[in-house]
C-alpha cells in the first residue's frame, strides 16, 4: 500500500482552494472536484473527521499547521463573500475536512523550540 | 447543577443548530436570534481565557492558542468532557449534512462561519484525574 504523506495532504487541500477561488461563482468542474477528494480522503484514510496525520518532525508539524490554518482563513474569507450555493458547500466542505484533522505530536515535538515562531 | 459558561456556550450552539436546520430556508428571522446568542456565547468563552485581561496585548500565551486562534471550554469532569466533545461533534456534523441539501446562500455562509469557529474549540483537560478513561 502506498505510504500516506501529511505534506501531499495540504498541498492537495492548497490546490483544491486555489481551484474553489480562482473559478469565481462557477462551480469547480465535476471531474475535478471528485479527484480532489478522493486525494484528500486517500491521506485521510478515508475519515471525514477525525482524522490523523502523522507529521515526521517537529518542522514538519509546524509547516502543517500553519498550511492548513492559512487553507482553512483563505478558503472561509472567500466563502464570507460568495453568493453561490453551490461554490458555498464546495467551501464549506473543504473547512469542515481541513478542520477537523488531527496532527499527532512526532517523536521529537517540543512546545519549547516553536513557541517564538510566528504564523505569517 | 450549576450552569458554567462553557455548558451556555454548548446550549447556545444546540440551540442554534435546531433553529437552523427546522427554520425554512429564507426564513432568517428564526435563527438570527439564536445566532446573536451563539455569538455572545463565544464570545464570552474567548474573553474568559484571555492571558491577562488588564493587558492591553492580545496576543496568547500558549504556542496553541498563537497558530490557530483556538478558544477554550473548561468541562468539570470526563463526563462533561465527553459530552461536550459529542455535542459539539453532532452540531457540526448534523450542519454540514444540512447545508449539502441547502441553497439558500445566506444561511450556508452562516453555516460556513459557524463550523469554522466549532472547529477552533478545544476542551481543556479537566483537573480530576480519572484512570478509567477510555483511549
Amino acid at each position: 500500500m502506498e505510504d500516506k504523506d501529511p505534506i501531499r495532504f495540504i498541498t492537495t487541500a492548497e490546490a483544491f482552494a486555489k481551484a474553489i477561488i480562482s473559478s469565481g461563482e462557477k462551480p469547480v468542474p465535476e471531474t475535478m472536484y471528485d479527484q480532489y477528494i478522493t486525494a484528500l480522503m486517500r491521506e485521510l484514510d478515508g475519515k471525514f473527521c477525525l482524522a490523523y496525520l502523522y507529521p515526521k518532525t517537529t518542522p514538519q508539524y509546524m509547516e502543517l499547521l500553519k498550511r492548513i490554518y492559512n487553507v482553512i482563513e483563505e478558503t472561509y474569507q472567500y466563502g464570507l463573500l460568495c453568493s453561490n450555493a453551490t461554490k458555498l458547500k464546495e467551501t464549506l466542505f473543504l473547512v469542515k475536512t481541513l478542520g477537523s484533522v488531527r496532527l499527532a505530536p512526532p517523536a521529537d515535538f517540543n512546545f519549547e523550540e516553536i513557541k517564538d515562531i510566528k504564523l505569517q | 447543577m450549576e450552569c458554567t459558561k462553557s455548558r451556555r456556550f454548548v446550549d447556545s450552539l444546540d440551540i442554534l443548530t435546531k433553529k437552523m436546520l427546522t427554520a425554512a430556508e429564507d426564513n432568517v428571522t428564526i435563527w438570527e436570534t439564536s445566532l446573536d446568542q451563539y455569538n455572545a456565547a463565544v464570545k464570552e468563552c474567548l474573553l474568559d481565557h484571555e492571558p491577562n485581561a488588564s493587558s492591553t496585548s492580545s496576543e496568547p500565551t500558549t504556542p496553541v492558542e498563537y497558530y490557530t486562534g483556538v478558544k477554550f471550554i473548561d468541562p468539570l469532569n470526563y463526563s462533561e468532557l465527553s459530552e461536550y466533545s459529542s455535542r459539539l461533534s453532532r452540531c457540526v456534523t448534523d450542519l454540514c449534512n444540512y447545508a449539502d441539501h441547502c441553497d439558500h446562500p445566506k444561511k450556508l455562509r452562516t453555516i460556513l462561519a459557524i463550523v469554522r469557529s466549532v472547529l477552533q474549540i478545544v476542551a481543556r483537560m479537566p483537573a480530576e484525574n480519572n484512570p478509567n478513561i477510555p483511549n
